[in-house]
């Protein structure tokens, strides 16, 4: 006999210590609107600028050209609704790279780091996400998530519960880049937060790679959002 | 102009309170904290309208559910592996160990989130139906089918009757 209400209490009875600060997120949304009015401000002095000046270019005959070609930015899911970013207590920093940049970096950077070609990192607009699917050579499959603005852990050793039942392990890197990885069994998953705020989630299946070689991708400080 | 003091003491109080909600709608403490952080950030935005009205309560737990229930949408955040799933034993009295209270939230995670949803707010909120529905936005109907179709699947997969107290 199971009394629902006895039970609901009971089960979240043994709460762990909050991890929330209420002063830190007091502060964030402070900087947020500090932001917000920066950036208005802003804006609205770049609108007065191009008034100001486009007609001044239409009649000097003068033609705006880009300083170096812009790279085309692949995506996926274009028809999406974009969702917001992973839950934080503050506001998501914004990556000043472009797109087609970003992602030709990372795909040289993955390549580099799994002595492969690999396909080309693509922008899900739905998810807010650089990611690939690598299906090596040899065998296997690896796929990779780049995110902006993911909130650095306060501990490491958090994102490894002792009572997890799955096999957990986590490194901190030279650059304090922290790298979880869980064994599933068949396949390694490993998430990485960066100092940046650049978070990754890296599913492979393991017989393309050991644990370190793993850590060794995920901990490569050139997958970044921040270069 | 926010009264940052009034906020920080209404928060204190209720965090705990907050916390084992958010903890019962998504089954895990780390998730919890952050629905609750979301919960407390827009309550900070508008700490200046929502400190006037009767029940400042509701705001937040209206934040938490629907934040909640967006979040299936989204995230890999939340991709946890998991070698095994919970036994589904029948249990007796109440759920005195730990593995009881786990196996309880596992049960609660697998129902869909609106349902679970409905079970938080009436039996660990102690709302009505129709507060339930106000919080919901839906219809006192939907709330009522919803909470009996969310009874009926803990009932199967438990073995045995759960019991509801009226509320």
């Amino acid at each position: 006999m199971v009394h629902m209400s006895e039970w609901m209490r009971e089960a979240s009875s043994d709460a762990p210590p909050s991890g929330i600060s209420v002063d830190g997120l007091i502060a964030g949304e402070r900087r947020r609107r500090t932001r917000v009015r920066v950036g208005v401000g802003v804006g609205f002095v770049l609108v007065l600028s191009l008034v100001a000046f486009v007609p001044i270019f239409k009649g000097g005959g003068v033609s705006i050209q880009p300083a170096s070609p812009v790279l085309a930015c692949p995506t996926v899911d274009l028809k999406a609704t974009p969702e917001p970013g992973p839950q934080q207590s503050h506001p998501a920093p914004r990556p000043s790279e472009a797109c087609g940049a970003a992602a030709a970096r990372l795909t040289g950077v993955l390549s580099t780091a799994l002595r492969s070609d690999v396909p080309a990192f693509a922008w899900n607009t739905k998810r807010l996400q650089y990611e690939t699917l690598v299906e090596l050579p040899q065998g296997g499959k690896i796929q990779v998530r780049i995110i902006a603005g993911h909130e650095y852990p306060d501990r490491a050793s958090s994102q490894c519960p002792e009572d997890a039942d799955w096999d957990c392990s986590y490194t901190v890197t030279d650059d304090k880049t922290i790298v979880i990885v869980a064994d599933t069994g068949t396949t390694f998953q490993a998430e990485t937060y960066r100092k940046d705020g650049t978070g990754m989630l890296i599913l492979a299946t393991k017989e393309i790679m050991t644990r370190n070689q793993l850590v060794a991708v995920a901990g490569n400080p050139g997958l970044t959002l921040f270069p | 102009m926010v009264d940052v003091d009034e906020y920080r003491e209404y928060v204190a109080g209720r965090m705990d309170g907050w916390r084992r909600t958010a903890y019962l709608l998504c089954g895990d403490w780390h998730a919890a904290d952050d629905l609750v952080s979301i919960a407390l950030v827009k309550l900070y935005r508008h700490w200046g309208k929502v400190s006037t009205v009767e029940h400042p309560d509701a705001y937040v737990r209206q934040i938490l559910v629907r934040t909640m229930l967006n979040e299936r949408r989204r995230s890999w955040r939340r991709e946890h592996p998991v070698t095994t799933v919970p036994d589904r034993v029948a249990a007796a009295g109440g759920p005195e160990s730990v593995a009881d209270r786990q196996m309880f939230v596992a049960l609660l995670g697998e129902l869909p989130p609106r349902r679970r949803a409905v079970l938080v707010l009436r039996y660990f909120c102690d709302l009505s139906v129709e507060e339930t529905a106000a919080q919901l936005g839906c219809s006192t109907g939907t709330v009522k089918s919803q909470t009996a179709r969310a009874l009926d699947s803990l009932r199967t997969r438990l073995g045995g009757a759960v019991v509801v107290e009226e509320v």
